[in-house]
C-alpha cells in the first residue's frame, strides 16, 4: 500500500465527517492556546500559585499549563483522526474490506491502509498544534525552551496515542461477537485512559512529567507495533465481512 | 480449498489470480464512478477508461455511486471486478434483488465478458443458470450434485409449449394448456422439431416455441439427480 493511497484514505475519512474535524481543531486550537498562556500567567504570577490553603506547596501554573496541554492536544489529534474508524467501519458493512480481502490483502494489510490514514491526519492537526504553540507562545512571551518542550512531547505522545487508539478500535470494531455492535468507541476510552498520566502528572510532579509522558509514548509505541504484527492472528479474516 | 494446486487461504499469490463479485457492491458511496474505480485501479491495476467503456458507463462515470440505482450499482461493482485480468471470476448472485430488466442487461454484459474469460457465475436460479451456463457444478446441502455440461443434462419428460394462430390440435398430438401455449409431450428435442416441421408444412404460422420445463429443476431434485460419484469430475473448461 503506497503512502498515496494512504492519502486517499485519509481524503475518504475526512469526507465521511467534518464534524470531528471541527472539534478536532477546536480542541486542538484551545489547547494550544491554554499551553500558550503560560506566559501571560507567568507575568502575573512569578512565584506561582498556592495549591490549597494551607500553603505547604505551591503549583506553578507557568509551567504546568503547557504539559497539562499536551494531553489536550494528544486529545484533539484522537479526534481528528476519529473519521478513519468510521470509515473501516463503513468500509466493512459496505463489503469494501471483504473485496480487498478477496484482491489477496490479509488483515494486517488492511489494517496499515487504516491506520496510516490515521497518522495522516494526526499529523496534520498536530503539525498545526505545533505552530500555534509556537507562534502563540512567543506573541504571550512563554519560555521558548518550555513550548519546544511540550511541542515536543504533543509529537511524540500524539502519534502512538493515535496509532493505538486506530488499531484497538478497529480490533474492537472486528472482535465484537454480533455484527451488528458498535463496540468500537472503547477503543477511545481505552486510549484517553492511558494518557490520564499526561493530565495528572504535570500537576502533582512537573519535573516528572517530561520522562513520564515519554514512558508513556514508548510504551503505547510497543503496544501499537504489537497489536499491528499480532492482527493477522488476532483478527479472523472472518470478522472483516460485512 | 485449493486453486491451481495452491491453498487460497494461505498464498496471497493464488488469491490474486482470481476475482470475486459479492453480494455486496463494495463501491465507496461518496466518490463518482470514475474516482471509485480509480480507487481500486490504484490497488489492484487496471485502467478505468477500460472497464468503463467495457460495462458501458460512460453516462454515469461523473456521477456520485450513491446517486445510482441498485442495477447501476451493480454494474460498477462488475466494472471493479473486471479491472484487471484474472485467471477465474468467481460472481456470486450478480443479479439478486434486481427487478427483471436490469437483470438480463447485467446476464447481457457478463455473456459478453465470459466469452474470453473463465467465469463462475454461482445462482440459487435455475432458469437463469440454464440460460447463463456453458457447464454446471450443482450444490445441493454442501456436496457437488453435478459437475459437467448443462448440454449433457436431460429432462425426464420434454414439453415443449407452441403458441399459433390455429388450432394445431387435429395435427399433432398437442392440448391447449398453461399460458396459452399448446402442450406436446415428446421423448427429445428432435421429436419437437419434427413436430414444427410438419405444423410449418400445414401452413401454420407457429408465433413462439419453448421447452416448458427446466432440466436443471429434475437436477435439483434429489430423487432423480445423479450421485455425487458419478459426476464429479465430469466436464471442465470453462465454466459458466
Amino acid at each position: 500500500m503506497s503512502s498515496g493511497q494512504a492519502v486517499i484514505f485519509a481524503k475518504r475519512s475526512m469526507s465521511l465527517s467534518k464534524t470531528f474535524l471541527v472539534v478536532g481543531i477546536f480542541l486542538a486550537i484551545l489547547s494550544a492556546l491554554i499551553s500558550s498562556a503560560s506566559g501571560l500567567v507567568g507575568s502575573v504570577s512569578k512565584t506561582g500559585i498556592p495549591a490549597n490553603a494551607t500553603g505547604t506547596g505551591a503549583l506553578d501554573i507557568a509551567t504546568s499549563l503547557p504539559l497539562v496541554s499536551v494531553a489536550l492536544q494528544v486529545f484533539s489529534a484522537i479526534t481528528f483522526s476519529t473519521p478513519v474508524l468510521l470509515l473501516y467501519v463503513y468500509d466493512k458493512n459496505n463489503g469494501v474490506l471483504e473485496y480487498f480481502l478477496s484482491l489477496g490483502m490479509n488483515q494486517g494489510d488492511i489494517y496499515r491502509q487504516y491506520l496510516q490514514a490515521a497518522l495522516i491526519l494526526a499529523s496534520g492537526i498536530v503539525g498545526l498544534e505545533v505552530v500555534i504553540n509556537l507562534v502563540a507562545g512567543l506573541v504571550e512571551g512563554t519560555r521558548g525552551s518550555l513550548l519546544l518542550e511540550a511541542s515536543g512531547l504533543v509529537v511524540a505522545l500524539a502519534l502512538p496515542v493515535v496509532a493505538f487508539g486506530t488499531l484497538l478500535m478497529m480490533s474492537f470494531s472486528s472482535l465484537q461477537k454480533q455484527r451488528v455492535g458498535a463496540n468500537q468507541p472503547l477503543g477511545m476510552a481505552i486510549g484517553i485512559f492511558m494518557v490520564m498520566p499526561a493530565y495528572i502528572v504535570p500537576l502533582v510532579a512537573p519535573s516528572l512529567a517530561v520522562p513520564i509522558d515519554l514512558l508513556l509514548a514508548g510504551v503505547i509505541a510497543i503496544l501499537s507495533l504489537v497489536m499491528y504484527l499480532s492482527s493477522n492472528r488476532l483478527i479472523s479474516r472472518a470478522k472483516l465481512l460485512p | 480449498m485449493l486453486f491451481d494446486g495452491e491453498d487460497l487461504t494461505k498464498s496471497k499469490e493464488a488469491r490474486k489470480r482470481i476475482n470475486y463479485l459479492s453480494h455486496y457492491n463494495a463501491i465507496p458511496e461518496e466518490m463518482t464512478v470514475r474516482r471509485a474505480l480509480d480507487f481500486y485501479a490504484r490497488i489492484e491495476g487496471g485502467k478505468s477508461d477500460e472497464v468503463i467503456s467495457l460495462l458501458n458507463l460512460e453516462e454515469l462515470k461523473e456521477k456520485k455511486v450513491s446517486d445510482l440505482s441498485q442495477g447501476q450499482k451493480k454494474r460498477v461493482s462488475i466494472a471493479k471486478v473486471f479491472l484487471r485480468d484474472r485467471d477465474l471470476y468467481l460472481l456470486d448472485e450478480p443479479t439478486s434483488n434486481l427487478d427483471p430488466g436490469v437483470s438480463k442487461e447485467i446476464r447481457d454484459i457478463l455473456l459478453r465478458l465470459s466469452k474470453d474469460r473463465i467465469v463462475l457465475y454461482s445462482s440459487h436460479n435455475l432458469y437463469e443458470a440454464r440460460d447463463v451456463g456453458t457447464n454446471l457444478i450443482l450444490v445441493r446441502d454442501g456436496v457437488i450434485g453435478y459437475f459437467g455440461a448443462i448440454s449433457n443434462i436431460k429432462s425426464k419428460e420434454y414439453r415443449v409449449g407452441i403458441k399459433t394462430t390455429t388450432d394445431i390440435s387435429r395435427m399433432i398430438d398437442a392440448k391447449l394448456g398453461e399460458g396459452g401455449y399448446y402442450v406436446l409431450s415428446v421423448a427429445s428435442p428432435e421429436e419437437a422439431g419434427l413436430a414444427l416441421k410438419k405444423l410449418v408444412e400445414n401452413g401454420v404460422l407457429v408465433t413462439e416455441m419453448r421447452q416448458l420445463d427446466n432440466p436443471l429443476q429434475d437436477l435439483f431434485d434429489a430423487d432423480h439427480a445423479p450421485s455425487p460419484a458419478a459426476n464429479a469430475g465430469q466436464g471442465g473448461g470453462k465454466q459458466n
